[in-house]
């Protein structure tokens, strides 16, 4: 369970933060209309502790104002990646707070209006101004009012006021694709008023998070930091025993173990309800057991309390073998890094294990009491995601598909035996509205077949989708298993009449080695000839990921030319007779 | 900041980054330590290390000069 450390502990830290060279960097500013004096520090360790340098800039003592509407103002001239826009409730109402009841019903759906009308206005302008994603608190609702216990019986309530308001805010903003919404009345109710709210802090120096409990809520915008840093996991590995149930399978027995029905077993059947949710929003389940295969997949498949079945499961390594090695099969056969993993296992010696050797997973320190899992589970800040697009829902299909292909390829005679019997179908199609989320979230996390590693957040594909001087296309797989979806991008630019560069290329790992990167560089191809163009022009940039695209220009017919791949679009090109391609 | 170079003098006049913020974070910390609470009055009267321990000895903390 989440157990933060006290505010000192990061400060004190930050002092100790060294500038260092990180692959990833991010800058932050905070707007506030109260003291959120430390929250930089916190944030700063906290972007540390998972290898991002972070830069912040806390704004002036209740100046969001004039930070937002002033051009020149320092929150620009820093230019963040991300901006959290933190206003009270008693900064709203003032006097009202105190009083709602001086002015009319009208009047205070009028002063709603006004401020919400005021809130719109700053999101426009600072969006107009700058290209940072920002994340605004939306208003705790006061838990008393002068009414006491007929509040409720009140025509436009001093709570209502404030739930109205969060409402409107929620609707007016909810397809405004740079900005977020914070639910900081959910994170109030979950640690309590009491606790986030301390008096002695507020008249001392208008304290509204109390120092406690900044860090909890650091912890919360850390969510956003790591979407906007793509870091976000996208696999949580299980262990069996003790884990998804209660008891040792090999041992107690499929009638021994504890699952459902009594108040043990209940927790873990929960665990699994919550498992499942995640499953279905995208997130890849896999199990890395020590166990008697057979004694497992009974329970998997036939315990009538069991919500998690082999459907769930993209990968299942339940055997004898250690399980560092297991986890490198189950990277290497779902094609994820082990970054990109989440392990969760009851026992504190494989945990200390797989901590020691892959540092890299993010081993969860499950509380010993299994009836703390789900909250352990929820509580991770690690899964968000800044949009969740048709792909994701359809992964856990999508992997099942990939298990069939596997076995396709084990009984092909060869590869390209096996490549025609897949009958894949690329469809080829210029970015649109539809696809631009898409488009961007894979530039921000194909590390592996992506020829320059150019992240592009949203806003910038769609800026580039409407320049006559680029190309921005994406490219849909399909074969006889299933639908990939969109797994592939392009965007060239158009140098002059002769010459186009290949600015990005990458393809989703999971339809490496089919051929389809080579149709699309053909079609690429045609497409500059048709236009008169000579020459294309590619780089491949190295990262520490991005190995298999390494050959991928040479092997193609690239030829180097100073610093860059080049090929004539006069010379002839090896045509991937196993593809079905169409342009849209 | 070494030790040896904080006295009962010391606060924020002497110490660079003693302000009102960094003071309620050491505040905090003492509060934790010692098991006391003390209140609003109290604590704007604190303005160096002194002020400190008188405020602990009131509420009944043992301290050595």
């Amino acid at each position: 369970m989440l157990d933060e450390k006290k505010l000192s502990y990061y400060i004190g830290k930050s002092k100790t933060l060294q500038p260092f060279d990180a692959e990833k960097k991010i800058r932050i500013v905070i707007l506030g209309s109260f003291t959120l004096n430390g929250l930089e520090e916190v944030l700063r360790v906290k972007c540390s502790e998972i290898q991002i340098q972070c830069n912040t800039y806390l704004a002036a003592y209740n100046q969001y104002n004039q930070e937002i509407l002033n051009s020149q103002s320092e929150l620009y001239k820093f230019s963040p990646d991300i901006t959290f826009l933190i206003i009270d409730t008693r900064s709203i109402l003032g006097e009202l707070f105190f009083s709602p009841y001086l002015i009319s019903i009208e009047e205070r759906k009028k002063l709603i209006e006004n401020k919400l009308q005021d809130i719109l206005n700053l999101v426009k302008i600072f969006c107009s101004k700058s290209q940072s994603k920002l994340v605004i608190c939306n208003f705790t609702v006061p838990t008393y009012s002068p009414y006491g216990i007929i509040e409720n019986k009140t025509q436009y309530s001093l709570q209502e006021m404030v739930y109205d308001l969060n409402e409107k805010l929620r609707h007016n903003l909810i397809s405004e694709p740079s900005v977020f919404i914070f639910d900081f009345n959910g994170f109030v109710a979950k640690y309590g008023e009491r606790n986030v709210f301390d008096y002695r802090q507020y008249f001392y120096g208008d304290v509204k998070i109390s120092f406690d409990y900044l860090p909890y809520f650091a912890n919360e915008l850390m969510g956003y930091v790591k979407s906007v840093m793509s870091i976000n996991k996208k696999c949580i590995v299980l262990d069996l025993d003790n884990t998804l149930w209660g008891g040792i399978v090999g041992e107690d027995g499929f009638n021994g173990i504890k699952l459902g029905n009594d108040p043990l077993g209940k927790s873990f059947v929960e665990f699994q309800r919550h498992l499942v949710a995640l499953h279905q929003r995208g997130i890849i389940l896999a199990i890395n057991s020590k166990n008697n295969w057979d004694d497992a997949m009974k329970v998997i498949s036939d315990h009538p309390n069991m919500v998690l079945r082999e459907k769930h499961f993209a990968c299942m390594k339940i055997n004898w073998d250690d399980k560092i090695s297991n986890f490198k099969d189950i990277s290497q056969e779902l094609n994820i890094g082990l970054d990109s993993m989440v392990f969760f296992d009851d026992d504190p010696v494989n945990r200390e294990i797989v901590r020691m050797n892959l540092p890299e997973i993010l081993t969860v320190d499950l509380p010993q009491d299994p009836s703390y899992y789900v909250q352990t589970l929820l509580e991770l800040n690690d899964f968000h995601v800044l949009k969740i697009t048709e792909e994701d829902k359809k992964r856990g299909e999508m992997y099942l598909q990939q298990q069939k292909r596997i076995e396709l390829g084990k009984n092909a005679k060869n590869l390209d035996e096996f490549l025609k019997k897949l009958d894949i179908k690329v469809t080829i199609k210029k970015a649109d509205e539809f696809t631009i989320p898409r488009i961007s979230q894979l530039t921000l996390k194909t590390n592996q077949f992506n020829l320059t590693t150019h992240r592009y957040q949203e806003e910038d594909i769609r800026n580039f989708s409407k320049d006559p001087k680029k190309i921005v296309g994406c490219t849909r797989v399909e074969d006889k298993f299933g639908d990939n979806g969109i797994t592939g991008v392009y965007i060239i630019n158009k140098d002059n009449d002769v010459e186009w560069t290949i600015d990005s290329f990458l393809l989703s790992c999971r339809i490496i080695g089919r051929g389809v990167e080579y149709g699309i560089l053909d079609h690429i191809i045609q497409k500059a000839k048709k236009e008169g163009v000579k020459k294309i022009k590619g780089k491949y940039i190295p990262t520490k990921k991005n190995k298999p695209a390494e050959n991928f220009l040479p092997d193609f017919g690239f030829t180097k030319e100073n610093d860059f791949w080049v090929y004539s679009t006069d010379k002839p090109v090896k045509r991937q007779d196993h593809l079905m391609i169409k342009i849209e | 900041m070494p030790l040896e170079q904080i006295n009962d003098y010391s606060g924020q006049e002497s110490i660079e980054g003693w302000d009102s913020f960094t003071m309620y974070v050491l505040l905090d910390e003492i509060e934790t330590e010692f098991k006391v609470q003390f209140s609003l009055d109290e604590i704007l009267d604190i303005k160096t290390v002194k002020d400190f321990k008188q405020c602990l000895k009131k509420h009944g903390v043992q301290i050595n000069d």
